[in-house]
């Protein structure tokens, strides 16, 4: 039952990120990218990364995509407007290459991760942490207590993040 | 830890000079920020304090690398002039926070004992470059360049972020110690190594060549080096690039020691192909900016070498050159503001080469300045920069690399060919440039520079000795 | 100290002129370069003739890497120490018939490349001597950038690139043996020379090409020379000078002190080849001399001709060869001043170099003919001046080295005759032409600069045991160490 489940979201996660990635219009492309953030959420859930799944889906699809499609339904349409709809359309380029190092890449990844070893792995390394039920608690008090400085440090990178976007966003004087 | 801080706060502090409508004040007031913490950067030499539970460790190494980084931000503020000739670089409070908050991301990268420090570090470099790359909001070039290498950064980013999650599956610690342990008893154990480990350590490699702009991860730089405001790309080509090779370096020598016979046949090549790609197309140029730009990525490959190496001494061998590196390019790029924006053409500053011509008539300074850096960006004797290719090949003889050491001889002859294309310009060929007014701040500058060179150039025991 | 003083006066003396404006800076120069002419005498007078290195001094220069800033001289460097004082001097009389523009620069120049030269001469650590080797360039080749004739940029940017280029091997060839040194390393050339003996013939063979190539570039040695004609045409006659009468010998010197003792295996070897190329050269030279028009480019071909006669006797190794080499060094670095000299002042008067347009300048200037065919005689080696001591010894090495190349070699006194001859008739002699009209006779700094060089090439040909007995025990010294 959990495997078909577990299928099912993969399915979800690639087909709606292939979707993606042929589409040519953008606002499409948006939503089916909504697709493969849930599906990516579900997936962090069923690995048992329960913190991980509630902040991707919080930033991610509650955050970012909202922004992303805020900022399509804004942007200056005059060219592109075909029969009354609003058509914002996209092109591929550099297809030869572009397949040649994806699929390298993921030739790559997929020896790594058949070669792993990912039980033995979780049983060198990480064997306390998998008996906790929820990870939201260690990571709360790791936060807090050994990663208190990259905790804090963030912070700057949040400041520059906004100076940096409020003065690139900002008409000039 | 402590510049760090400071920083942070002054860097806070300048946004807030921002208000004052008083534009003056906020150059020197930068100017003797750095220089605070330049002086409690120094303070921490010889104590070795590893900060908040093993995140950042204070040590010679991370003092020395440090100050480099803090020297470089100095020329480069120093030059600036304010920010506030034109209407266009009406933000000179922001410019100085965000490069206030870059450096404090370049130390954490030279500090760092935790991956997840690097990455944080060089996420705040990053953004800060993407935002400087793209403050010349007019120009299109600029936004172009911006873009660019956000997208390429970003992609870069992920891709280390990647490496870093592997090789914490792998070894199941983010310390850099840690890993090192590990991979070192494991290879002594001669244990199956999960390929997880190879894989991250690959990528992680990737992500940091990116931001070093080594060959083939080189191509953004060309492009951004050139859109950006020439004062950024000074700043960009040096800090990152001491930040980005003290990072790769501290990686190397101490988490993936244990596996040095893998990773050197990689950064072996790469190092040649670096060298090789970047002098060739350098030649090509007809812009100075981006032969500096080529200029910068064929460093990288010298950098490469020594790196590759992995001796007792690369460390040092990496603090002369990046210091060597910095200040001729400093100063480079300080003549080629002045001259493009004396000499324009359709409205924009004239960054050919051809802008330079007949420099040395009326502006011996100038003239003299761009000589003295091309030199040592050269190799020439006499100059800093000679010195740093003499340790970087030294430690490659040691290591007995010798394919990189012969492309990097020939590759230094035709080094020498471009960057004597604005000496021959300057000094030999007709033109009109009259005398450029120079503010005193920007001539002391150039000065120091110059005489910096060569006084490294005659005796390089001086901070050799230190490093 | 002596020895630091040789190095630092020339120094001090270009940054003071750098900061004058006026007519002191030629002043002020060529002050300057008599000062070190007496410096360079008294050297010479207080040097104690036997194998040692004297007047040293040494100081920590790279603590860490055991890299040291010692300097010293012994008989080898002692000639070409003196060769470089003396020339210097006559080399800034020459030019006070022109003003040049920014002149301070351009005597600063020269002075900071004298003292680069005696740097070369003198350093006692190879990677001082790489030092020197190098930083000569930048002086000489601003020299002729910014002074030279129409072509100078691309011609001098030529030379550079091409004597750099070599250099870089040599440099790899340095690294490579400070590596194999002992503990914390030392670049000591005594060191080096101990170092060198471990080495076998195979490693000899790929340093003694690191090294050929460099200094053949700089000498040159056919087919090396291809940079040198234009140069010297192209470049201000001070800085052809320079290049010709001490510059080249930076390329022979480091045959002597560096390559001939640290890899006597790889001489072994490819010794034959060297020699075959600098006979070589030594005709090639002489017969593209014979067909010259433009004189400085016949003076050009006489001293690429007269190089590879010196690298011969050199890579002949016996002792006559390597004495010969060293006076001929001296001798040619003399004759090769005064003959660009003499060019450059008859180019001042008719604005012309070609022979075919010059001639019956004797009439107008007995002074001029008498010092020109002194100093061609010299040239052509004519026994009583100094061209002929070097040369017959040289001939001597090489002859007992192999007899066919002695007797190939002999050609160039033959050769030299005619061309230099010719030269000479064509110049000076014959119908007085459109161009030498109304000849000037020679100033007074012209008269200067023409008798002593003419009458150093007659004392040392009449008495060149002035050198001999410093050269000989170097030279022995030298012998047992490639023994």
């Amino acid at each position: 039952m959990l495997n078909i489940i577990l299928i099912a979201f993969c399915i979800l996660t690639v087909g709606s990120a292939l979707w993606v990635l042929w589409t040519k219009n953008v606002l499409h492309a948006a939503f089916a990218l909504l697709l493969t953030f849930l599906g990516v959420a579900a997936l962090y859930v069923m690995a048992g990364a329960d913190f991980l799944g509630i902040t991707q889906i919080l930033v991610y699809v509650g955050g970012i995509l909202v922004l992303l499609i805020f900022g399509i339904m804004l942007t200056n349409q005059a060219g592109n407007k075909e029969g009354g709809k609003n058509m914002i359309l996209t092109e591929n380029l550099n297809r030869f290459w572009g397949i040649l190092i994806a699929g390298g890449f993921f030739g790559l990844l997929f020896y790594t991760f058949t070669q792993a070893g990912f039980q033995e792995v979780e049983q060198q390394h990480f064997g306390e942490i998998s008996n906790h039920s929820s990870t939201i608690q260690i990571t709360g008090i790791q936060l807090m207590t050994d990663y208190v400085l990259p905790f804090e440090i963030v912070g700057v990178l949040l400041m520059i993040a906004l100076v940096g976007a409020s003065f690139l966003a900002s008409k000039n004087e | 830890m402590n510049s760090i801080i400071a920083l942070s706060l002054f860097g806070i502090a300048n946004l807030f000079l921002g208000f004052l409508n008083n534009r003056k004040i906020l150059m020197p007031a930068t100017l003797a920020f750095i220089l605070f913490a330049l002086g409690l950067n120094l303070a921490d030499w010889n104590t070795e304090v590893l900060w908040f539970n093993n995140m950042l460790r204070t040590n010679n190494l991370s003092v020395n690398f440090t100050t480099v980084i803090l020297v470089a931000t100095l020329l480069v503020v120093a030059i600036s002039r304010g920010f506030g000739d034109d209407e266009e670089h009406s933000h000179p409070a922001e410019y100085y926070a965000i490069m206030l908050f870059s450096v404090v991301g370049a130390i954490m990268m030279v500090t760092f004992e935790n991956l997840l420090m690097l990455f944080i570090g060089l996420e705040i470099l990053s953004v800060s470059m993407y935002v400087l790359t793209g403050s010349d909001k007019r120009n299109l070039r600029s936004n172009e360049a911006a873009l660019k290498y956000f997208l390429m950064g970003a992609f870069a980013t992920g891709i280390l972020l990647f490496g870093v999650a592997l090789v914490y599956g792998a070894t199941g610690s983010f310390s850099i110690y840690g890993i090192g342990n590990f991979v070192t008893e494991n290879r002594m154990g001669q244990s199956e190594i999960t390929p997880m480990l190879y894989v991250g350590i690959l990528l992680i490699i990737i992500g940091l060549l990116f931001k070093v702009s080594a060959a083939p991860f080189h191509f953004w730089t060309p492009d951004v080096y050139e859109g950006a405001p020439t004062i950024f790309t000074a700043f960009m080509s040096t800090v990152v690039k001491t930040a980005g090779f003290a990072a790769l370096y501290r990686l190397l020598s101490v988490s993936f020691v244990g596996e040095y016979g893998k990773w050197v046949y990689l950064l072996y090549f790469l190092c040649a192909a670096t060298l090789i790609i970047a002098n060739i197309t350098a030649v090509y140029q007809q812009s100075f900016k981006r032969m500096m730009a080529f200029s910068s990525i064929s460093h990288a490959g010298y950098l490469l070498m020594t790196v590759t190496s992995n001796q007792a001494t690369t460390q040092s061998s990496i603090l002369f050159y990046s210091l060597a590196y910095s200040i001729a390019t400093v100063t480079a790029f300080a003549v080629m503001i002045l001259v493009s924006e004396n000499k324009t053409s359709n409205g924009k500053p004239d960054e050919s080469f051809d802008a330079f011509k007949g420099l040395a008539k009326n502006n011996p300074l100038l003239a003299f300045a761009l000589a003295v850096s091309m030199l040592s960006l050269a190799g020439i004797p006499l100059t800093a920069g000679f010195w740093g290719k003499f340790f970087i090949f030294s430690d490659a003889f040691k290591r007995g690399l010798i394919l990189d050491l012969i492309v990097a001889v020939l590759m230094s002859a035709v080094g020498v060919y471009y960057y004597f294309k604005p000496i021959i310009a300057s000094y030999m060929k007709e033109g009109n440039i009259q005398e450029i007014t120079i503010k005193p701040i920007y001539k002391l500058t150039l000065i120091i520079t110059t005489i910096l060179t060569i006084l490294l150039g005659l005796m390089p025991d001086l901070v050799k000795s230190i490093f | 100290m002596l020895t630091i003083s040789l190095i630092l006066l020339p120094i001090i003396a270009g940054l003071i002129i750098l900061l004058t404006k006026g007519d002191n800076p030629k002043t002020i120069a060529s002050i300057a370069a008599f000062v070190e002419l007496i410096l360079g005498g008294y050297a010479y007078n207080q040097f104690v003739p036997n194998g040692s290195s004297q007047f040293g001094a040494s100081y920590n220069w790279i603590a860490s890497a055991g890299i040291k800033f010692s300097v010293g001289i012994d008989g080898i460097s002692l000639i070409l120490v003196c060769l470089t004082t003396l020339v210097v001097p006559f080399i800034i009389l020459s030019t006070f018939g022109r003003t040049e523009k920014n002149a301070p620069t351009f005597y600063a120049l020269i002075l900071f490349m004298q003292a680069a030269l005696i740097g070369v001469f003198t350093a006692k650590d190879i990677f001082l001597f790489y030092f020197f080797f190098e930083v000569a360039l930048i002086p000489v080749y601003f020299l002729a950038a910014i002074w030279g004739g129409e072509n100078r940029i691309k011609v001098t940017f030529k030379f550079f690139i091409y004597t750099l280029f070599g250099s870089l091997f040599m440099l790899l060839g340095l690294v490579y043996l400070y590596m194999k040194t002992p503990g914390l390393h030392s670049s000591a050339i005594s060191e080096i020379y101990q170092i060198a003996e471990g080495l076998n013939g195979k490693q000899q063979g790929y340093l003694f090409w690191a090294f050929f190539i460099a200094f053949a570039i700089k000498m040159p040695v056919f087919p090396f020379h291809t940079w040198q004609p234009d140069t010297y045409v192209e470049s201000p006659t001070a800085a052809t000078m320079l290049m010709s009468g001490v510059m080249l010998k930076m390329g022979t010197y480091g045959l002597i002190r560096i390559l001939l003792p640290i890899v006597p295996l790889g001489v072994q070897t490819w010794g034959t080849t060297a020699i075959t190329l600098s006979v070589i050269g030594i005709v090639y030279g002489s017969i593209i001399a014979i067909q010259q028009r433009d004189m400085k480019r016949l003076i050009a071909y006489s001293s690429f001709a007269h190089v590879g006669l010196i690298s011969a006797g050199i890579f002949s190794r016996t002792l006559e060869g390597l004495q010969g080499s060293l006076m001929q060094m001296l001798a040619h670095g003399i004759n090769v001043v005064g003959l660009f000299a003499i060019s450059e002042f008859i180019f001042q008067r008719t604005k012309s170099r070609d022979l075919s347009r010059l001639g019956g300048i004797t009439q107008t200037t007995p002074n001029l003919t008498v010092y020109f065919v002194i100093i061609m005689l010299g040239s052509v080696a004519m026994p009583l001046t100094n061209g002929f001591v070097g040369e017959f010894l040289l001939l001597k090495g090489i002859y007992t080295y192999n007899v066919w190349f002695g007797a190939v070699s002999g050609l160039t006194i033959i050769l030299g005759a005619v061309y230099m001859l010719r030269m000479v008739q064509k110049s000076m002699f014959g119908e007085t032409s459109k161009l030498t009209q109304g000849f000037a006779d020679l100033a007074l700094h012209e008269k200067m600069t023409l008798f002593p060089l003419a009458f150093m090439v007659i004392w040392f040909g009449i008495a060149p045991n002035t050198f001999l007995p410093i050269i000989e025990p170097a030279v022995k010294q030298l012998l047992t160490i490639i023994k």
